[in-house]
């Protein structure tokens, strides 16, 4: 069995019991990918990432007849993330951007235990930079480059529409590859070039 | 990257992103918050109707037969060998104990506990002392803060005293327990089990020199 339809059929259970052991294995089987997405959301504040979960999945639970699927059920969650990370941000009347304790430094090195890639930027260097991403541009490049939304699929999560996922997407990145060359180590030169 | 992406925008040797990992395990005790929220809003139903898997009386009938006799046997059979005198002369061999140091450090990937993990952070280390007292070899623990502690800085004319903390890029000692064990491997072999290796910490398991033999300093000049 898939895991898509693996999900879909631990959904049709909690539907049908409404317990706690069909709610634990719909949990489970979603609540990584959630508290990854709210991980990066809040730039690797651990706290505020699992209450946002914990708030997600409340309502969840609460909308469940709601729902229509129209998306994944996945899908649907993580704009419940989304949308609960932006209401408490706004009540905390904070801009969840930045990296400035030693917390969320331990939080980024719990993100990076990840295979590394040819790349010459460390991908603890790149998650740092993105979680230094103004929340806007952070929310569009999350969804679209780490969690692979299509962005009809992040314009209906944020409420916005194409278009503007697709220029704020462009301009994430720009302002990520800016974060990442101001900290990336100088290039070594190559001998072919005669650069040295 | 999703299909979307336009791979001339973004230099590869900046890194990918989508290969990141897009999940996280999550906190240990936030599943039972989560379920516990649930409950408390009528979200959820307790528990599951589970098939009754009670015994039928005539089989706990027969189990209690077979218990009464096997219990009795057994009380016949103990008394005997407890009433037989041991032989003269008989010794058990035991393994010469020492004491080892177990020093718990947090490393550069050590995954601190917070707020409600740090309970069950707790209880995990509880778990190992009661692993440690069932095989005897618990002898004592202590738990340090971590954020207050000084180091002290010998100089020509003062001592220096400087904080000795994370923020201070130090590691500092977390820790320590001390448990005896017949051989540095055994030592190991517990020190293994420790939750703290498990969540990344370091740990030096260091021989303790007996008190009652103190190191030798050579002759007294």
């Amino acid at each position: 069995m898939s895991d898509r339809a693996a999900a879909e059929r631990w959904l049709e259970e909690f539907e049908r019991r409404r317990d706690e052991d069909s709610f634990a294995a719909l949990y489970r089987c979603h609540t990584p990918r959630l508290f990854a997405l709210a991980m990066r959301l809040t730039g690797g504040r651990r706290r505020d990432a699992e209450e946002i979960v914990q708030e997600a999945w409340i309502r969840a639970v609460e909308r469940l007849e709601v729902f229509r699927r129209e998306s994944t059920f996945s899908t649907w969650l993580s704009g419940i993330v989304v949308n609960c990370h932006r209401e408490r941000s706004r009540f905390l009347g904070r801009e969840p951007a930045q990296i400035e304790d030693g917390e969320s430094d331990r939080a980024v090195l719990r993100l990076a235990r990840f295979p590394r890639s040819e790349s010459r930027v460390d991908p603890l260097d790149l998650e740092r930079a993105i979680s230094r991403l103004p929340s806007g541009f952070r929310e569009v490049l999350v969804l679209h480059d780490v969690h692979g939304y299509l962005h009809r699929e992040i314009a209906e999560l944020l409420g916005i529409e194409d278009s503007t996922s697709r220029s704020q997407l462009q301009r994430a990145r720009r302002r990520l590859r800016s974060l990442l060359l101001d900290e990336a180590p100088p290039r070594p030169k190559s001998k072919e070039n005669g650069h040295d | 990257m999703t299909e979307e992406k336009n791979d001339n925008e973004w230099p590869r040797e900046l890194g990918d992103p989508s290969q990141l990992p897009s999940e996280m395990r999550p906190p240990r005790g936030l599943e039972k918050k989560v379920r516990q929220a649930l409950l408390q809003r009528g979200l959820i139903h307790a528990g599951r109707d589970r098939p009754s898997r009670r015994a039928p009386a005539s089989t706990w009938a027969f189990r209690f037969g077979v218990g009464l006799a096997a219990s009795t046997l057994l009380f016949v059979a103990g008394y005997l060998t407890g009433s037989r005198p041991e032989p003269a002369g008989t010794t058990v061999a035991v393994a010469e104990q020492k004491k080892y140091a177990l020093l718990l450090y947090e490393g550069p990937g050590y995954d601190r506990a917070e707020g409600d993990e740090l309970l069950a952070r707790y209880q995990e280390y509880n778990l190992w002392v009661a692993e440690a007292r069932g095989r005897s070899q618990f002898v004592t623990g202590e738990d340090f803060s971590v954020e207050n502690g000084w180091r002290l800085e010998p100089g020509d004319e003062d001592v220096t005293h400087r904080r000795a903390n994370t923020a201070s890029g130090a590691f500092p000692l977390s820790g320590i327990f001390v448990i005896t064990a017949s051989s540095e491997l055994e030592a190991l072999a517990l020190a293994e089990l420790l939750p703290h290796v498990r969540h990344g910490g370091e740990v030096v398991v260091q021989p303790v020199v007996p008190t009652e033999q103190p190191p030798d300093v050579g002759p007294a000049s």
